[in-house]
């Protein structure tokens, strides 16, 4: 039987009463027979992940496997973007290599073993992955609750420490400054993905403190005596890593106050992200040194 | 779920480790039935658990020369050439061979007949290594270890693990090194070495870290009631053990208190002081001295280091008479001798005195 439109019992009755609607010029051609040969597929094709290197199944050769599985010690080491990546890679194996199986599974071939094995070392590797994310999460879960804990006794101890040293503008002390606020407070150096919130604030409060106690006495003028405000907060922390450095913020602050601005509390983080905004806009204006590409 | 996955699954593939030993026999008899004679293995497959896994229970490794001590080939060096960890047991170079008929379908290249000698596989149990010690002179001698035993660990390069010291028993100083492995190459799963070792995390903020700050939603339900392993709020004994680095065997404290020892036993006096000998001889002498029990006083008398016994005076008296009464009569024995020489020549005839 030629195919009718079956569900519409208007075409069926209007089929049995008129005839076959076949124009009469149309000509029957060859079947086109089902081989390979007349399948086309674009090369881009997304099911073709489902084949290794585009062939029906694999040589024995490929399925034979001398190595083990990715070890949770070896993914320790990997940062998150390896790990997911390799999560991928193994996906995509595993998509393979189960395709095949049914293949011989259904000729009861013994290469089904070998699918098996390779099989479970991938199955493997993607349960180390997960094993070593949950350990990451809950080691940084872990430490944010052993800050609340030990964490201020540790910034006194760091204070005390910087304000004891007698000479605190060297690269060491920099770095290890860069470093403390990154770690603890997630305060990036060149602002990089910044977000600005309760943490960031009570960072350069703490970084500003340092200084302001640090320099202070070293100062003949006694302009200032304390930080009012989070914009001069903000310019200490910004200036204020070196002596000349702080000479200039607390002109700034002097110049500042004139104005007679407080800010209240509520609006802390907008004014400091508007401040964080300008200077990413002047160092954003500043045209990078073409030197790298000259000596390349 | 495929059905590949219900094969392989713990949970819903058939495990014949589940059975009892005789119902599991009857599988094993109706899987060897099923195989043609040729590749039907001459010994039984050993359960999971108590296959060997480790070079100590195996004793050799591919490579290692060898003695058979049973059998046909009882007596001869060979060398083993691979393990076969369903049987516990090792192939050999050298070694009783079992003859099978192969059909063509199965025929190895360069085979010509169907019927070939298959070497059967020997326990480790009936084997003993073979190792070489240089004599004092530079030649070498071939030794076959009786009984091993393996203490101490080092780790070997080319077996990328730790591997123990084997050793002869009752000569443990002698060392039998296991056997160069062939290297393995690399296959196309195979990852680089230095790029396994590559580190690319590293954490170094408690706000921020590389991964997506939703993350754990995606790990794990959030709905989810099961408590989450890595939420617990206690360490176990276990855990504890995991994260406290190793003591050292002797701490400090014992090492100075075991110097400590020592140094007081160097320092003690090997012979006992005249002062110390005066004073226990004067308070012995005096005890002994108080004694007022003559039975007990005769007996301490007896052991005296002086003390002589009246029968022994006595012999000895009588021997220093006898002795005297002797050098008396050789005395008189030569003034007779003197006296007879004397009046031989005048009385020649019958001289009676």
């Amino acid at each position: 039987m030629v195919g009718v439109a079956r569900f519409s019992t208007v075409a069926a009755r209007f089929a049995r009463a008129k005839g076959y609607r076949i124009p009469h010029d149309v000509q029957l051609r060859k079947p086109i027979l089902p081989t390979i040969d007349n399948l086309k597929i674009r090369e881009d094709h997304p099911l073709w992940e489902f084949f290794h290197e585009k062939q029906f199944v694999r040589s024995v050769d490929d399925l034979d496997i001398q190595g083990r599985s990715w070890t949770v010690q070896d993914l320790r080491k990997k940062s998150f973007e390896d790990l997911h990546a390799l999560w991928y890679v193994c996906l995509k194996e595993m998509n393979k290599i189960q395709r095949e199986a049914v293949l011989y599974e259904d000729i009861s071939s013994s290469k089904i073993q070998q699918c098996m094995e390779l099989e479970t070392a991938l199955k493997n590797s993607m349960l180390s992955i997960r094993q070593v994310l949950s350990e990451r999460e809950a080691g940084l879960r872990n430490a944010r609750e052993e800050f609340k804990v030990v964490g201020e006794e540790y910034l006194k101890e760091f204070k005390e420490e910087y304000l004891n040293e007698e000479n605190v503008e060297t690269d060491e002390w920099f770095d290890k400054l860069e470093r403390l606020q990154y770690a603890i407070f997630g305060i990036n150096s060149t602002y990089e993905s910044v977000i600005i919130n309760e943490e960031f604030l009570e960072g350069i409060k703490y970084v500003s403190s340092l200084y302001f106690d640090k320099f202070s006495s070293q100062i003949e003028e006694k302009a200032v005596t304390e930080l009012k405000d989070i914009v001069e907060v903000y310019k200490v922390f910004e200036n204020g890593s070196t002596l000349d450095g702080f000479k200039i913020a607390i002109e700034n602050i002097v110049e500042y106050r004139e104005s007679g601005l407080v800010i209240p509390r509520s609006k802390e983080i907008m004014v400091i992200q508007n401040l964080v905004d300008e200077k990413i806009n002047e160092a954003n204006q500043i045209p990078e040194p073409e030197s790298a590409e000259i000596s390349a | 779920m495929s059905s590949l996955a219900k094969q392989g699954s713990k949970r819903y593939g058939r495990e014949l480790s589940r059975y009892p030993h005789y119902i599991r026999k009857m599988f094993d008899q109706m899987q060897e039935r099923a195989q043609i004679p040729a590749f039907r293995s001459e010994y039984r497959q050993v359960d999971e658990n108590e296959r060997y896994n480790n070079p100590r229970q195996w004793l050799v490794q591919p490579g290692d020369t060898v003695m058979i001590t049973k059998g046909k080939f009882a007596g001869t060096l060979t060398k083993v050439v691979a393990l076969q960890k369903e049987t516990n047991r090792v192939f050999l170079e050298q070694s009783e061979t079992k003859r099978v008929v192969v059909p063509k379908q199965f025929w190895q290249p360069g085979q010509t007949s169907h019927i070939i000698d298959y070497p059967l596989p020997q326990h480790p149990k009936d084997l003993k290594v073979v190792g070489t010690i240089v004599n004092d002179d530079g030649t070498e001698k071939k030794i076959a270890a009786d009984k091993l035993v393996f203490k101490g660990e080092y780790w070997d390069e080319d077996y990328q693990k730790m591997m123990p010291y084997r050793r002869i028993k009752y000569n443990e100083n002698i060392i039998i090194p296991w056997p160069r492995p062939d290297p393995v190459e690399d296959c196309i799963y195979s990852t680089d070495k230095n790029l396994v070792n590559e580190r690319t995390f590293f954490p170094n903020s408690i706000i921020y870290s590389d991964s997506p700050i939703d993350l754990i939603n995606s790990m794990r339900h959030p709905l989810m009631k099961r408590p989450y392993k890595w939420d617990k709020q206690y360490l176990t004994k276990s855990d504890i053990k995991r994260l406290v680095p190793p003591q050292p065997l002797l701490s400090d404290n014992k090492k100075a208190g075991i110097l400590e020892r020592q140094q007081i036993k160097e320092n003690l006096p090997s012979k006992p002081l005249p002062e110390t000998i005066n004073l226990v001889g004067d308070k012995v002498s005096q005890f002994l001295n108080n004694i007022t029990d003559p039975h007990l006083a005769k007996f301490i008398n007896k052991n005296s280091p002086d003390y002589k016994d009246p029968k022994d005076l006595f012999i000895e008296k009588q021997k220093k008479l006898y002795d005297e009464k002797i050098k008396e009569n050789q005395q008189l024995n030569k003034i007779k001798s003197f006296v007879e020489a004397k009046y031989k020549l005048k009385r020649t005839k019958n001289l009676h005195i």
